[in-house]
């Protein structure tokens, strides 16, 4: 358990809808492992409930059954984020806060000081190449500014586990080149990196191992080319995934 | 404690960069200012009148403002998934939720004595006299102002924007009309009618205890006790309405 950053166990979750319809179930028991140190891809196509797993993690919904810890400690427990830093799918942000304000107030919620909480938004808007707009109001944002931004956010506690849902998604080229360098460099300073992704090409070229993930269900999880195989490309991996969403339905 | 201090001061920093906040300030000066104006139709009452009214723009601007501040800020904050990127951090929910009230009500009181130094100023302006009484009379639609933002909050939680805006005025409105709500409950003949008013008259707050405008234009003497009465009675209705809304969102599902 000490090497193992995050640990889910049968995960399960189902939404009840209004009374006599079906609940939709997002989650089937989901068993996964994440070592320390790595970069792991959660891959899966829209829907599949890569982002409900990041929910429960993080503690907005709760799972219907299993459990889930994160550096040992259970997630019911609001002390395991503690060392985490996320960045939600859709990143949006206080409107009305400026960047350097909204940094430091997230600073502040992480336990930092005042002092240090002003010290640490300036590092990070140097980081992300935000400096020159630290007095601009997070509402006048492009989307990929808030995406950098937003990583800025991630990053304040210098946290240990980083959980990225769809880091890349409204990055342009130049943005995406950025992302996947930053994720790189964490990983050289020893932090470990879940991030999610329906881009096969976004993930294989940086991830130690990746799970996959259709219809709420796990259909694989391991080094890339022991789930995808050797020849691999967005062409062969929606096709596989088609066929293992056929499959577990 | 830091974490729920750093919400609060978000919060404020978040209503006033609002353009409503401001809206609704000048608007109120404006009621003020214009009860000055129209002071002069009433006879020989003219600074009754003025402190009357005034008063009373304090009392509706605030509640407009607390009604609008404690229904909105979190179903907002839900709706646009801003609140995934505060709420992960490691703390209890109710820290957040907490945060935010305190916040709240800060804006209220800010509002209020923006609206009171003006309404001040108007009166040292036109010799109209300021009496104890007033600042007592304010300090209890304070009062009233955070336990209805407290009923506010609880009905985000529960409830979409529109309605929740419509039961915490409604509650508003009754609040101030308990009286005539006992005196229908005990008038009323069928047995259901007289129980469901009178289980309104008992669970509504009573906000006519906590409205002391008349007593104050008109220079009545406001006892001490029944003021300390007053103002407990509204912190324990604003403490349990926080703790049920504490507890409903410190389990609920936020997605």
């Amino acid at each position: 358990m000490r090497d193992i950053a995050l640990k889910t166990l049968n995960l399960t979750k189902e939404f009840k809808r209004g009374i006599g319809s079906k609940p939709i179930l997002s989650l089937q028991r989901l068993n996964l492992e994440v070592m320390r140190g790595e970069i792991f891809g959660y891959l899966g196509p829209n829907g599949a409930g890569k982002t409900t797993t990041f929910k429960i993690l993080m503690g907005f919904i709760k799972p219907t059954e299993g459990r889930a810890w994160i550096f040992g400690r259970d997630i019911k427990d609001h002390r395991s984020r503690e060392r985490v830093g996320f960045l939600p799918e859709q990143p949006y942000f206080h409107d009305h806060l400026r960047a350097e304000e909204f940094l430091k107030m997230h600073a502040r919620l992480a336990g930092l000081s005042r002092r240090e909480a002003r010290e640490r938004a300036a590092e990070l808007l140097r980081l992300v190449g935000l400096e020159r707009f630290r007095e601009t109001r997070i509402g006048k944002f492009s989307r990929g500014m808030l995406q950098r931004i937003g990583i800025a956010q991630a990053l304040v506690n210098d946290p240990d586990l980083l959980l990225l849902d769809e880091p890349m998604s409204g990055l342009d080229p130049i943005g995406r080149k950025q992302m996947r360098e930053l994720i790189l460099r964490l990983k050289s300073q020893g932090k470990t990196v879940i991030y999610s992704s329906h881009i096969l090409s976004d993930v294989e070229a940086i991830c130690d191992r990746v799970a996959i993930l259709v219809g709420g269900k796990l259909i694989g999880q391991g080094k890339v080319e022991e789930v995808l195989g050797r020849e691999r490309s967005d062409e062969i991996f929606v096709r596989r995934v088609g066929f293992w969403g056929g499959e577990a339905a | 404690m830091r974490r729920i201090g750093v919400i609060a001061i978000n919060t404020v920093r978040e209503c006033v960069r609002d353009k409503i906040f401001l809206n609704l300030l000048i608007f109120g000066a404006l009621m003020i200012g214009v009860s000055i104006l129209i002071g002069d139709l009433s006879i020989g009452q003219k600074g009754k009148f003025i402190k009357d009214i005034g008063l009373g723009a304090i009392s509706i601007i605030g509640a407009i403002t607390a009604i609008l501040l404690s229904t909105g800020l979190i179903r907002r904050e839900i709706d646009r998934k801003t609140i995934y990127s505060v709420i992960y951090r490691p703390m209890p929910r109710w820290n957040f939720l907490l945060g935010r009230y305190l916040g709240i009500c800060l804006t209220i009181g800010l509002n209020v004595l923006i609206m009171s130094l003006i309404f001040f100023a108007l009166l040292s302006i036109g010799r109209y006299g300021i009496q104890a009484g007033m600042f007592k009379a304010i300090l209890m639609t304070y009062m009233e102002l955070i336990l209805i933002a407290s009923i506010g909050l609880l009905l985000s939680l529960l409830l979409s924007s529109t309605p929740s805006v419509i039961f915490t005025a409604s509650i508003y409105v009754a609040g101030h009309m308990t009286a005539e709500l006992k005196g229908m409950a005990s008038a009323a003949q069928s047995g259901i009618h007289r129980f469901f008013l009178g289980a309104i008259y008992y669970i509504f707050p009573n906000l006519e205890a906590l409205n002391l405008r008349a007593e104050a234009a008109y220079g009545m003497t406001i006892d001490h006790l029944y003021l300390l009465k007053a103002c407990l009675y509204a912190l324990a209705y604003t403490v349990v309405v926080l703790t049920i809304a504490m507890w409903w969102f410190e389990r609920g599902e936020l997605g």
